[in-house]
């Protein structure tokens, strides 16, 4: 089944009297439970196709369908339920809030969750064992290793339980055994039934994809 | 409640940030707190004290009997009797309002009050006891205001306790008991109803005490712009029916009331002219005209008037700069606070939250900061001077709103319009 669909899809941004289009008319297919790698160089914009597959931005035209429902004209307070619920997003740069520990940073998609406070304490507890951080639930970011925060932000990721798993550069500032862990971490999740995209510049990471999509000026081109 | 649980602990977080502002925001309120009780007790004055001098002009009427010629002058009955008539003639003057405050200490038998109700206490110069001359026996000094009816009514004397004092207290009558008003201080010491032997000006009177004043009740008297009556006995200032010479303390007793009644104050709304023809008809009726008519630039009624205005105009301009400059700084230091929370937000984004949900955590942390800075403040304050206005305390929850919006507007705007990829990516 197809699970995101973009329809003659661009993209484009003003700055001042500018505007500068980042995507063209892309037409573009993903099906549910694939493993697809974006590749490209800096300002290509592979973020911008993660950001309005998240519905943390929109589309300047064309359409965008999840699941066969059009997402186009959502405002953002429904995009943000859809992200809440359907999709799991892992950044570089960003991987937890230094003020909250382990446990806390898990947690956060669970704002507004119905379930109890029990359930939501042995769900985070699950996701961390899942990551291999159960004995890490007190520890702040600054006690760990880059590696060891992009599991609790995958974790973070996990506990809503999305269709979907972005990734932007999940292991650009990782070494390589810590990058290992994480891109198996998301083959597992890609095996257990998980749509996973990722955003690398790492071309041996990029290879390891089901599907690799290159975007050159804005336009994409099928690698494989 | 994630609303205030954010709150915390971005507060929390950022412990000196959050310490500053409320520092800032603390002085802020402080002067703040300050404009409102000036502008409050200016209001009162406007109100009670200041308000029948409103759109009005004061004179001073000066007698100019010195020396020999005050000697001539109070030697004849016939002569004393011209100033009784002329004061009652400015007393019941229709074209304008004749108003007489004269401070004259008297003096008081079997005094047991503290000694900062005795003439002189503030001066340091407390005047020793003495032995009258009439009983024989030991007076302290008091201090003492004499008012005339126009002034207790004009002036709107407010009383905590018992009653002003009636138009009939303002007749001499011998051997009656002549009412009284006593300053808040007074209180404990002295009971309504109670009699009390004074001698003012030479002459033993009997008084009964028939009313308190409010607590920092005031007047201006003479050039004194401001003389606080907490610590004085209020005498009414008394006419009398006919000028008698047969008894010569009485007498004397009776030229020195009138001579302090007749240097009064004049109100009205004339101009210099019109009234110095008012006032010199009266003079040539009453056959008195060794007086001269004073403008009313240098009275204290004036003078506290303009005072005050100046006061406020300083803090009202200190004010203004103060949160011109707290709002700038305090912009800045959020803005500042913002980019290392940027991080966080990029998170809240990808987690659920929208940008709404982000400028009400920055909304809501500026205004706990702008709430508890005025809740100390206010606290503070109504703790040295007791419960305030209520206005005061909603005024001051209103500013903390209004500021609030007035210092999160702009980087909502700039928040908003900012591309949510560089948010991500953590640049502004």
């Amino acid at each position: 089944m197809d699970l995101i669909t973009f329809k003659n899809m661009s993209k484009e941004f003003n700055s001042g009297k500018q505007t500068n289009r980042v995507l063209t008319d892309v037409n573009l297919t993903i099906k549910e439970n694939e493993l697809v790698m974006i590749t490209g160089r800096s300002g290509s914009g592979k973020t911008t196709l993660l950001n309005i597959i998240a519905g943390l931005d929109k589309p300047t035209s064309g359409s965008y369908f999840y699941r066969n429902h059009d997402l186009t004209n959502k405002n953002y307070k429904q995009l943000a339920d859809f992200r809440q619920n359907k999709i799991g997003i892992i950044l570089q740069n960003y991987p937890l809030v230094d003020e909250k520990n382990v446990f806390e940073n898990v947690k956060i998609p669970l704002w507004n969750s119905d379930l109890s406070k029990e359930k939501q304490e042995q769900h985070i507890i699950e996701m961390l064992r899942y990551v291999g951080l159960e004995n890490k639930a007190k520890a702040y970011p600054k006690e760990l290793s880059g590696g060891e925060a992009q599991r609790v932000a995958t974790a973070r990721a996990l506990i809503n339980d999305p269709d979907c798993i972005l990734a932007d550069e999940p292991t650009g500032s990782l070494d390589e055994e810590s990058e290992q862990i994480i891109f198996d971490l998301l083959t597992d999740l890609h095996r257990v039934g998980k749509t996973i995209i990722i955003v690398t510049h790492n071309k041996d990471l990029a290879k390891q994809g089901e599907r690799q999509i290159n975007i050159s000026n804005g336009v994409f081109h099928s690698v494989r | 409640m994630l609303l205030l649980k954010e709150c915390w602990e971005s507060l929390v977080s950022k412990k000196t940030i959050a310490f500053l502002v409320i520092l800032e925001l603390i002085v802020l309120s402080f002067f703040m707190t300050i404009l409102f009780l000036n502008y409050q007790k200016s209001e009162t004055h406007a109100k009670s004290f200041m308000r029948p001098f409103e759109n009005q002009n004061v004179y001073q009427i000066d007698d100019e009997l010195r020396d020999e010629k005050e000697d001539a002058f109070l030697s004849s009955p016939s002569n004393v009797d011209k100033l009784r008539v002329l004061y009652k003639k400015f007393d019941s003057a229709k074209k304008f309002q004749f108003i007489n405050v004269t401070q004259q200490p008297v003096g008081i038998l079997n005094f047991n009050g503290p000694q900062s109700l005795l003439a002189g206490f503030e001066e340091n110069s407390i005047i020793e006891p003495y032995e009258s001359e009439t009983d024989h026996q030991m007076y302290e000094t008091i201090k003492a205001v004499q008012m005339n009816k126009q002034a207790m009514k004009l002036l709107d004397i407010k009383l905590s306790e018992g009653e002003l004092l009636p138009d009939k207290a303002f007749d001499y009558k011998e051997n009656k008991d002549i009412p009284v008003l006593l300053g808040s201080s007074y209180q404990g010491l002295y009971n309504i109803g109670d009699k009390i032997t004074v001698e003012y000006l030479f002459k033993k009177l009997d008084v009964r005490v028939i009313g308190f004043l409010e607590k920092n009740t005031y007047t201006t008297i003479g050039q004194d712009s401001q003389v606080y009556l907490d610590r004085y006995m209020v005498l009414p200032m008394m006419h009398f029916d006919q000028i008698e010479r047969k008894d010569k303390e009485f007498y004397d007793f009776q030229w020195k009331v009138l001579l302090h009644s007749i240097n009064g104050f004049i109100v009205t709304p004339k101009d210099s002219l019109a009234i110095t023809k008012e006032v010199n008809q009266l003079g040539k009726e009453a056959n008195f005209t060794d007086f001269a008519i004073l403008g009313a630039n240098t009275t204290g009624i004036v003078v506290l008037s303009s005072m005050m205005e100046q006061n406020q105009q300083i803090l009202i301009l200190l004010t203004v700069t103060l949160s011109l400059f707290s709002l700038v700084t305090i912009y800045f230091v959020l803005r500042t606070k913002l980019k290392l929370n940027m991080k966080k937000y990029a998170i809240y984004l990808i987690s659920g939250l929208t940008m709404k949900h982000i400028f009400a955590f920055i909304f809501s942390e500026v205004l706990l900061l702008s709430l508890t800075s005025f809740g100390l403040t206010a606290l503070s304050v109504s703790f040295i001077l007791g419960a305030l206005d209520p206005f005061y305390y909603i005024g001051g929850i209103v500013f903390s709103l209004v500021f609030s919006l007035i210092i999160t507007a702009p980087i909502y705007f700039r928040f908003r319009k900012m591309p949510i990829q560089m948010l991500l990516k953590g640049r502004e």
